[in-house]
């Protein structure tokens, strides 16, 4: 599947939260979260186990392991694991307070209108709870270069 | 539908349907009578004689202990009774949606068997976690300790309303003078709260994971942690209760672990819209929009033994036990007790079976600071007492009844020995 890649993830991230005013230093280490869970949890873990030990404990630890795809690329966002997103948004607002979540959101949607443009969007972002806010961010955005297939940063001439 | 046939079943739903006032609420009852006879008869035989063996150790405790009575939780309460008639509750709602037509014949059995199948699962489980409780109170009674919190004489089973002043107290404290043992069961559970910092505090007593008892050394009156992680004290002994015979095939999902804090006025919002959508569907107009809101998010799975050592990890306790009715395959029994937790299987309803358990509390039993202990008096006893106290008061001495009780034991134990020199001398 062809994902953007993170550096077009900072770039709607970084628009997303001027628009809104909200503070997105966190946007590199929610992408690795999302991309790379195997190497960026063990930094953040402390983190989480003061939120929520027992979260802490499900991710780190194979014989508490769930069998929800947990800690894994994707968080299994593609197959419909709203349990796993969910813990994917707690580890998010564990490390950038309410922020995190948001970008998690904005992340996920990005890979899926990169790979199937808004069709059927709506009803893949309700299934998976994405915030109300990422939603029409995403609709706006990209409304018009659906019909035009021009996904991406736009370059200037 | 399997036994009743399909026949029988459709004209008597017909005839519900068709039926008006008096009638109507006769051959409800009669639907629910067969329908729970017909789905669950052969349960409620079987949990009769779990509330059986829970009876005969009230019993044995009433002897010992002098347990008056005990507290149940209201459901189980309810299910002690009578299971017959608590199940026919259960059918309640639906038989009254079947009624006036909200439901089709076929909807409303499916949804009365889940009801059904649902209410002796919780009364199951419930049962057999309460004879485990019972029994241990036993065992440790006959090692000499007494029930000295509450200290109204009965065995508490519920901790409903009891939470409202923001603490968690136990169900039992046993004291046998010496050492002490505090017992919560299904602990922790949400405190009160007035407002969204108090909810924020008390939100991780809400997705905190509840095992069945926990025990501490000690008088402990409260285990709540304020800001803590986990929010309660660590416990010095974990006992968790299985009752199904294939308990460790099963899986569960937890909610709370992703489960994001609301604020009070979220929370007052909910149970606003949960009121809406509930009066929605008396009304019989759409709600669609709350009702989507209010669905129930799945959890994060795991599997039972999974979730026995999950609390291990997170409360640390210095001991857990498993107790389970069937008994346990060999591998799983190894992966738990290579986890560190102790197994004991196969017990069935057998009391005895829980003496390596007693073994484990009673070496949690920590010493007593306090310097008095709970005695109950006969009324021949509190009249005698109270007469000391008067006298002595007469002639200057203001001792407090503990102390004159003291010295009355000084007394007795002396005029005893005496008689027991003179006999040797003799």
């Amino acid at each position: 599947m062809i994902m953007p890649s993170w550096s077009i993830h900072r770039f709607y991230a970084e628009k997303f939260a001027r628009e809104r005013g909200i503070e997105y230093s966190c946007v590199g280490l929610i992408d690795r979260l999302v991309d790379d869970p195997g190497s960026t949890l063990p930094s953040v873990l402390e983190e989480v186990r003061r939120s929520s030990k027992l979260l802490a404990l499900m991710l780190h630890d194979e014989t508490v392991r769930p069998e929800d795809p947990i800690a894994m690329h994707d968080w299994g966002a593609w197959r419909g694991f709203r349990a796993s997103v969910d813990a994917l948004r707690r580890v998010a607002e564990a490390v950038a307070g309410r922020t995190g979540p948001l970008m998690v959101d904005l992340h996920l949607s990005l890979d899926y209108v990169w790979k199937w443009g808004l069709d059927n969007y709506a009803a893949w972002a309700e299934e998976l709870g994405i915030a109300a806010e990422v939603r029409s961010y995403i609709v706006k955005e990209f409304a018009n270069r659906a019909s035009q297939k021009t996904f991406g940063v736009e370059r200037k001439p | 539908m399997t036994g009743m046939s399909a026949r029988d079943w459709r004209e008597l739903c017909e005839e519900v349907v068709q039926a008006e006032g008096a009638s109507r609420e006769k051959l409800l009852d009669e639907l629910k009578l067969r329908l729970v006879r017909e789905i669950a008869g052969t349960e409620i035989t079987l949990l009769t004689a779990w509330i059986s063996h829970f009876n005969s150790v009230v019993k044995q405790l009433s002897a010992t202990l002098g347990v008056k009575g005990v507290v149940f939780p209201k459901e189980l309460k309810s299910f002690v009774e009578d299971p017959e008639a608590h199940l026919r509750k259960k059918l309640f709602i639906y038989a009254h949606d079947l009624a006036r037509g909200r439901l089709k014949p076929e909807e409303f059995y499916v949804k009365a068997c889940a009801a059904i199948k649902t209410s002796l699962q919780t009364n199951g489980r419930a049962l057999y976690q309460s004879w485990v409780y019972a029994a241990l109170v036993l065992h440790t009674a006959r090692r000499g300790f007494r029930l000295v919190y509450p200290d109204d004489l009965h065995l508490h089973l519920e901790r409903s309303g009891r939470q409202r002043t923001g603490t968690i107290p136990p169900n039992a404290v046993l004291s046998d003078g010496y050492r002490a043992l505090s017992l919560f069961l299904e602990a922790p559970r949400p405190v009160g709260w007035e407002d969204s910092g108090d909810l924020a505090r008390a939100w991780r007593l809400y997705v905190a994971l509840r095992p069945d008892i926990l025990v501490y050394g000690g008088r402990v009156l409260n285990i709540v942690v304020r800001d803590g992680e986990p929010p309660v004290l660590r416990p010095g002994v974990i006992v968790e209760c299985k009752e199904l015979e294939d308990w460790y095939k099963r899986a569960r999902e937890l909610k709370g672990p992703i489960t994001s804090p609301i604020s009070a006025e979220e929370w007052r919002e909910r149970w606003i819209s949960g009121l809406y959508a509930g009066l929605a569907e008396v009304l019989n107009i759409r709600a669609s929009d709350v009702a989507a809101k209010l669905r129930e998010r799945r959890g994060l799975r795991l599997r039972d033994p999974q979730i026995a050592v999950l609390y291990k990890r997170f409360y640390e306790p210095k001991a857990m036990v498993l107790v389970s009715r069937a008994l346990v395959p060999g591998d799983v029994k190894r992966w738990l007790e290579e986890e560190g937790i102790q197994v004991v299987d196969n017990v069935g309803f057998d009391v005895e079976a829980l003496a390596p358990i007693a073994d484990v509390l009673e070496e949690e039993a920590q010493h007593e600071d306090a310097g008095v202990d709970f005695v109950e008096l006969t009324p021949r006893a509190r009249e005698l007492l109270r007469a000391a106290v008067l006298m002595a008061r007469e002639k200057g001495l203001e001792d407090a009844p503990p102390r004159l009780i003291e010295r009355a034991l000084e007394s007795l134990v002396s005029l005893l020995a005496g008689a027991r020199e003179r006999q040797q001398v003799e």
